[in-house]
């Protein structure tokens, strides 16, 4: 399946969620056409979940033998700081031809079209500027914060940049069915195999995957004694997972999850056979559950 | 004529369309209907943010799950004339999101980017022929597509795991990509820089999608 057809998909589920929406109040007498519509309404909105994989799967499925080239050519030994912006060489400094979403960069407002002249009181405005920045950014620790010296319309201004991680051990690439060819593992470095069943679990979390979530405000937070954390608006079904409707996550295997991406991204760090801890709130009380992942998706209760 | 979906889509990717369509909208009418649209969707965003009251989180749930349900059950047989004007409502806002997407308040200007070295290459992987052959038009795409990522409502809303999984995954990908552009630089062949630029267009219009889609589960 292409992914163009697969967008098709989507928009077709986008359009069954959206069509199956709140209108007049049903009458009484009808509770049969009820359950119904509700199971249409679920089964929209399953379509338009399976529909969303599906296109991260064939992302990832389309590249070529170019990129697969560069990808072997990735030095990813030690830890590796990164900013969160795609570079190209222009006349006056570095250009930012674009910004990672979600990453530092976006975080401190850099956007696609700025061109950097100088990172870390190093000038980059000179034609072997991208190859300074580069260099520059080998001396960067996840953690700093880095200035970038911008000019933006003409003006030139300073912005901030704290440099994140780059972590190299969820990559995979060129799925061939349904086996990747290439895997990206941070202790490994690059590596090409096949048969890699444990990595299938990237592109979904199994039973975690109908769970609802939503930031905690610090107002709605008040109400559940929690300032930080994630609100289970709907628990997953999976009752091994032990969560209940109304539960604040606040720590996944010790870590704080920023926002619900970050809690997925430190849900799929978990291997099979390792215990995770759930910090969480419930009824104004913390507790922690302990869970033990069985194999890709799946957990248990530990006993 | 009426647009198709698949003529939106056309519009959003900036593929060609037809004449007749073209034609269409340049109309005044449609442009007055399209600034409605926009002037509707900038007072939906500007609604301030409703906090709970204390102590009635179950009582809530419980009465969402009853209303919800008893409201949602009659569109599925008499409305649907209006799913369909809805469900071109929202391709059509998705073109407009992503097509007419000016710059962010703070962010810069057009900055041409033709003063990047160009790439001279007229495949992309694995055969299939791009429209355009230098990786300059796929950086604009990319930025185009940034854009209309910064015009989507970011306030935390509630969203399942399986579809914060897909966004995380697509962000990591672009991460990835940008990364490779950076550390690799000018080691990168004009092909590989190439095939990079259109995986990134790639990601980021399965992320807009996505993101997108999600939107539109509170708003409608």
């Amino acid at each position: 399946m292409s992914i163009r057809v697969v967008l098709l998909l989507l928009s077709g589920g986008l359009a069954l969620a959206a069509g199956a929406q709140p209108s007049p109040p049903a009458t009484p007498e009808a509770p049969a056409e009820l359950d119904s519509a509700q199971l249409e309404l679920e089964t929209a909105r399953e379509q338009l979940e399976r529909a969303a994989r599906e296109v991260a799967r064939l992302s990832a499925e389309i590249v070529g033998p170019e990129v697969e080239e560069v990808v072997r050519r990735l030095r990813l030994e030690g830890r590796r700081a990164m900013l969160g912006v795609s570079i190209e060489q222009a006349d006056d400094g570095v250009l930012v031809a674009g910004v990672t979403p979600g990453g530092p960069a976006a975080e401190a407002d850099v956007y696609s079209g700025d061109v950097i002249t100088a990172i870390n009181g190093i000038d980059v405005s000179g034609p072997d500027g991208v190859r300074r920045l580069v260099d520059e950014m080998g001396n960067v620790e996840p953690g700093d914060e880095v200035p970038l010296v911008l000019k933006r319309d003409g003006e030139q201004r300073t912005v901030n940049v704290t440099a994140t991680e780059f972590s190299a051990r969820r990559y995979v690439f060129g799925y061939g069915d349904d086996e990747p060819n290439i895997v990206i593992d941070g202790d490994r470095d690059v590596d090409v195999r096949r048969g890699g069943g444990r990595w299938s679990r990237l592109l979904h979390l199994g039973r975690w995957a109908d769970m609802e979530l939503v930031e905690l405000t610090p107002g709605l937070g008040s109400y559940f004694g929690a300032e930080e954390g994630l609100l289970v608006v709907r628990a997953p079904k999976d009752e091994s997972l032990q969560l209940e409707d109304g539960d604040v996550i606040l720590k996944i295997g010790q870590r704080e999850p920023r926002d619900t991406g970050h809690a997925m991204r430190i849900l799929r760090s978990f291997e099979e056979g390792e215990i995770l801890a759930l910090d969480i709130m419930r009824k104004q009380r913390k507790r922690t559950l302990e869970i033990e992942i069985v194999d890709a998706g799946k957990v248990s209760r530990r006993d | 004529m009426r647009p198709t979906t698949e003529d939106l889509l056309k519009l959003r990717d900036g593929e060609p369309v037809s004449a007749t369509l073209a034609a269409e909208l340049e109309d005044p009418m449609v442009r007055h209907d399209v600034q409605q649209l926009d002037q509707v969707r900038r007072e939906l965003r500007a609604l301030p943010v409703l906090q709970p009251p204390a102590g009635v989180w179950d009582q809530v749930r419980a009465q969402l799950t009853t209303e919800s349900a008893a409201a949602e059950r009659p569109s599925s047989r008499r409305h649907w004339p209006a799913r369909l004007a809805l469900a071109a409502s929202v391709a059509l806002v998705a073109v407009l999101l992503i097509g007419r997407a000016p710059d962010p308040v703070s962010g810069p200007g057009e900055v041409p980017m033709a003063t990047v070295a160009g790439a001279d290459v007229t495949d992309r992987p694995g055969g299939r022929p791009l429209l355009n052959p230098s990786y300059v038009s796929l950086a604009a795409e990319s930025r185009r597509l940034e854009r209309a990522l910064t015009r989507l409502d970011n306030r935390p809303r509630v969203i399942t795991a399986g579809t914060a999984s897909t966004i995380a995954e697509l962000e990591d990908r672009i991460a990835l990509v940008d990364y490779q552009l950076g550390s690799l630089g000018t080691s990168l062949t004009g092909r590989e820089r190439t095939a990079l630029w259109q995986q990134r267009v790639d990601l980021m219009h399965s992320l807009v999608m996505v993101r997108y889609a999600q939107a539109q589960r509170d708003r409608f």
